[in-house]
């Protein structure tokens, strides 16, 4: 490389630092976020939250841990928190990824999972995996909402967000469920009636007369 | 005749499934109002779907709303006035058939109907038999199911079951096999309502239910119910559940708020329409055919002033005509506008007088304050034909 | 005499880095002491650190232009005086007078042993090792261009600001980023920079500029600010795509371009979609015929997109009204150019295609859909035959994941 556009890089990289900087504040600002609705869990049921409190304050939380299981309703907060604006912005959870992947062209599928035993076991998980507070749920309308095409209705394929398979998989299962119950809602297929099917006898009659 | 045997194991994992179902899933609340009557011959008559459809009113920007399709593209062409004119023609056609209203019937109730009973066939086999008629081109209700009992008797199928077949064999587009949930349980359809989602949960009701079943009553007139208290009602105006809306307002002597609506957003007309069809269906002896007869000589119908919004984006031919053009849009209404006014607040007037209406108070407040508006709008227009010098006729 | 030449070369050794084995050797025998050729001066003591490293560092000019030294594990020179200070070595000391105070009040200081000596060594060694290997950066994924590390495709800021004028909503991409040379009897070979870039502020305005200069950042800077001095506005159609489908060319270059809807994306050349972008087109397709030089597919497009007519000026020129149907309005009818004299001849209408019309009587070659070798193959119809009852599998394991709530 060329020592003048060397400096450039290192600009660059200065810039892209710096954001990774704000991202990583973002997350801390988020594991706060997390406690404070721990405390609330904890004002509701004292006995287990004391213990969960202990855990978190000695010894500092593995980031790549999923085994711990975050209740919707704490999704549906964060979605509406200033942790999750900082972190994000104006932009879907899925507009900032890009994958990895070698050569020109990304494989046709995406990875099966990114979450095996417990743990993320990739160094570039997808977008909702790497957030752990990202619940797919039918109950999570905001998060579903993101991944809805506002053109043709449909869930926006893997290609484009660069879910894994099974969050994926997840998600098309969420969002069919919070279309069925309500929480969506899309535009149903229009019927035509024949009023002859609900009317025809009476108007049989009528000709008659 | 073409005859497809349908072997349905009652005893098996899906009835089981369908079965856990239906206990987990609590039914919907029962709606208060129902039809006592066959509102169907009312409901048909060609002076109420008249009244109905004029009440619906036809935006085309409501009824052409931008909707998820597969393919969204769109398509140029180069036209001639004349196939512009075919053109805006066919898509007032187009919004009709989009505003076609669902059927209004009584609830059918189911009857047992035994072809034969033939002992000789017991214990042959320990399911159901279903026989359905699949033949081309046939239409739903005509279409024969029958059903073998395990005892040999043979027998017409129930209408859960005769939907449940023809479902399977000629599906309808957004049908389910099973009740949505959101039918099902009543926390889900309650938080739908408190959310206004009227016209989805409306649309739904349509696909999912046929006009005479239980359900679709139910459903239908709580969200009329819910809809009368919200006070939403423009959300469904211009589209097709408007009008049996306006009938079950009228049928169960609840259309003040509707009413009180209509002279809020100066839908005169429609309120006339609507005492009129309460009229109608009450047998009040109240000659209302004269008063509707002189505002549809005033008033253009739905169609026509859909077709005049379409063509008013073609060229509008200059001079004194223009600057009159320009008058009624600034104050948004015409001299023919002002007289049909008059004609009906009269009529609204002597409706409120009359012991049918309710909510007396708050409708009178209404009249006089649209009275008012009008007689400001009134002053400002004949000062501003003045102005322009053109000669009041 | 003998121990304490030792002791002064252990003294030596253990004060500073000094590398003791330019004192050849000592022989220890008997009481016999003597010296092997000793000597003071090499070229590690005779020349200055700048002409040492340069040795490791710079490739010679001889070198230089048969284009060596340019691998990405280049050395760097290192600053060893970097975090040392006066006095402090290995076992660090208070000197008085040296690196510390005489007197401290009315007491004399004394020599002394300081502690925590060892962090300090370990962080100075430390320190050179960052020095030593110089790693690119690691960009960011969104801020990588067409290709890895490489310019083209990636953002360079806003043009500079010329006075009052800002251009604090501009982008600029890096087009292209190539080395040329130019011939010269007096100067032999002459190498340089050139930079084509494109700039715009998402919003119909754009330009383009190459330029050339002896070093890649400031050719970069150049093209970036004569960009933002040949601003060009384009209207976009609903903010979102161009009016109408177009033909372009410029040499042989042949471009067709494509109006499309909403959410369709930029399917095209990738020159095309860093243009696209940075003008604010979201929706468009393109094909082009030809060359792929970025210079003509640039200037070429640019050329479209500025020949564009509105809708107004196509109804005028056919004296036809332009109709616009869109299938996800129910195909809702909105007439978007009036004439001023609409002709009354239905038979223009019926043979003026729009299409045609705005292509320039020009027809797109949809070429059949090749189907695979072995499509018709006995094989192949025995395999989908056997692949049909699990036609639904997905689907009803679907709709077992979606009828379990929890």
């Amino acid at each position: 490389m060329l020592p003048i556009a060397r400096g450039i890089y290192s600009g660059l990289a200065n810039i892209t630092r710096s954001s990774r900087g704000a991202l990583h504040t973002a997350s801390s600002l988020r594991c706060k976020a997390s406690e404070t609705a721990e405390e609330k869990d904890a004002e509701n049921a004292e006995g287990e939250a004391g213990g969960e409190e202990n855990q978190s304050s000695s010894s500092g939380p593995d980031p790549k841990d999923r085994s711990k299981v975050i209740p919707v309703e704490t999704s549906m907060r964060y979605l509406k928190s200033a942790a999750y604006k900082q972190t994000y912005g104006n932009d879907f959870v899925w507009t900032q990824y890009r994958r990895n992947h070698k050569g020109m062209y990304a494989p046709r599928k995406t990875r099966k999972t990114c979450i095996r035993q417990g743990r993320i076991s990739t160094g570039n998980p997808c977008p909702i995996c790497r957030d752990e507070y990202l619940v797919l749920d039918y109950r999570n309308t905001e998060l579903l909402e993101q991944f809805i095409s506002p053109h043709n209705g449909n869930v926006l394929s893997y290609s484009k967000t660069g879910l894994c398979q099974k969050s994926h998989l997840r998600l098309t299962v969420a969002v069919q469920q919070a279309r069925d119950s309500g929480f969506l809602t899309y535009d149903v297929p229009f019927r035509e009636y024949d009023y002859s099917e609900y009317y025809g006898q009476e108007q049989k009659k009528k000709d008659i007369n | 005749m073409h005859l497809v045997r349908q072997i349905r194991q009652l005893n098996g994992l899906q009835g089981l499934r369908h079965a856990l179902r239906q206990v987990s899933t609590a039914p919907t609340k029962p709606a208060t109002l129902k039809y006592e009557r066959d509102p169907q011959p009312l409901f048909t008559d060609a002076e109420t779907q008249k009244l109905l459809q004029s009440m619906t009113q036809l935006h085309l920007d409501r009824v052409f709303r931008k909707r998820t399709v597969p393919d969204n593209s769109s398509e140029i062409k180069f036209m001639t006035t004349e196939q512009l004119e075919l053109e805006f023609q066919s898509m007032v056609e187009k919004a009709q058939h989009m505003l076609q209203m669902p059927p209004v019937v009584k609830i059918k109730e189911d009857v047992d109907r035994i072809i034969a009973k033939d002992p000789a066939l017991k214990d042959f086999a320990d399911t159901k038999f279903v026989f359905t008629d699949i033949t081309f081109g046939r239409r739903q209700s005509e279409r024969k199911v029958v059903v073998r009992e395990t005892d040999g008797t043979l027998a017409y199928a129930s209408l859960d079951t005769t939907k449940r077949m023809n479902q399977l064999y000629f599906p309808l587009d957004g049908r389910q096999s099973y009740t949505p949930r959101m039918f099902a349980l009543e926390e889900l359809i309650a938080k739908c309502l408190t959310e206004h989602k009227y016209e989805y949960v409306m649309d739904r009701l349509l696909v999912q239910y046929e006009p005479h079943e239980p359900e679709f009553h139910n459903i239908s007139a709580r969200v009329f119910e819910h809809l009368n208290e919200s006070k939403q009602f423009d959300l469904l105006r211009s589209t097709r559940h408007f009008g049996p809306m306006a009938f079950f307002y009228a049928w169960h002597r609840c259309i003040d708020d509707l009413l009180y609506d209509m002279i809020r957003r100066d839908y005169l007309q429609n309120a006339v329409e609507l005492i009129a069809l309460s009229y109608k269906i009450h047998n009040v002896p109240v000659e209302y055919q004269e008063t509707l007869a002189k505002l549809d000589a005033l008033h253009p119908t739905p169609a026509q002033s859909a077709l005049t919004e379409l063509r008013s984006g073609m060229r509008q031919p200059e001079g004194q005509q223009g600057i009159e053009q320009e008058i009624h849009s600034a104050i948004g209404k015409t001299e023919k506008d002002f007289t049909a006014d008059e004609i009906s607040l009269q009529f609204i007037e002597q409706y409120i007088a009359s012991e049918h209406a309710l909510k007396k108070v708050q409708l009178e407040l209404a009249v006089q304050t649209l009275k008012e508006v009008n007689q400001e709008k009134l002053q400002l227009f004949q000062g501003l034909k003045k102005a322009h010098g053109i000669q009041a006729s | 005499m003998l121990q304490r030449y030792v002791r002064i070369l252990c003294q030596a050794r253990s004060s500073s880095n000094w590398n003791y084995s330019q004192i050849l050797s000592v022989k220890q025998n008997a009481g016999i002491q003597y010296l092997l050729c000793f000597r003071n001066t090499s070229f590690f003591n005779k020349l200055p650190a700048e002409d040492i490293w340069r040795g490791v560092t710079a490739v010679s000019n001889a070198g230089k232009k048969r284009g060596r030294g340019k691998g990405s594990g280049k050395k760097v020179a290192k600053d060893l005086n970097k975090g040392q200070s006066l006095g402090m070595g290995r076992n660090s000391r208070v000197w008085p007078g040296l690196n510390s105070p005489v007197l401290r009040g009315y007491e004399l200081v004394h020599s002394q042993k300081m502690t925590d000596s060892h962090d300090k060594v370990n962080g100075i060694i430390k320190l050179r090792d960052s020095m030593s290997n110089f790693r690119i950066m690691k960009l960011n994924p969104i801020d990588r261009g067409w290709s890895g590390s490489k310019m083209p495709g990636r953002s360079i800021g806003p043009p500079d600001s010329v006075g009052e004028e800002e251009f604090s909503s501009f982008d600029t991409r890096v087009l292209e980023n190539k080395i040329v040379f130019i011939m010269k009897g007096n100067m032999g070979r002459k190498r340089r920079y050139s930079v084509l870039s494109v700039t715009g502020n998402g919003n119909g305005l754009a330009g383009f500029a190459t330029a050339k200069a002896p070093e890649v950042r400031t050719a970069l800077r150049k093209s970036k600010n004569r960009a933002g001095q040949k601003l060009i506005n384009i209207n976009l159609c609903e903010n979102r795509t161009i009016y109408h489908d177009f033909y372009t060319a410029f040499g042989k270059t042949k471009i067709y371009c494509f109006q499309k809807p909403d959410g369709y994306g930029l399917i095209c050349h990738r020159a095309i979609q860093t243009i696209c972008k940075v003008i604010g087109i979201k929706d468009l397709y393109a094909k082009i015929e030809g060359s792929t030089n970025v210079q003509h597919i640039v200037k070429a497009f640019f050329i479209g997109i500025m020949q564009q007519r509105s809708y107004k000026n196509i109804a005028n020129e056919t004296n036809l009204y332009v109709v616009q149907k869109q299938k996800a309005k129910n195909g809702y009818a909105e007439v978007k150019g009036m004439p001023y004299l609409p002709t009354t001849n239905p038979y223009s209408a019926a043979v003026a295609d729009y299409m045609h019309f705005t292509l320039g009587n020009k027809i797109v070659l949809k070429e059949k859909k090749i189907f695979p070798f072995y499509f018709n193959s006995k094989g192949h119809q025995l395999y989908q035959t056997k692949e049909e009852r699990f036609r639904n599998q997905a689907f009803v394991r679907l709709h077992d994941l979606v009828n379990s709530y929890f």
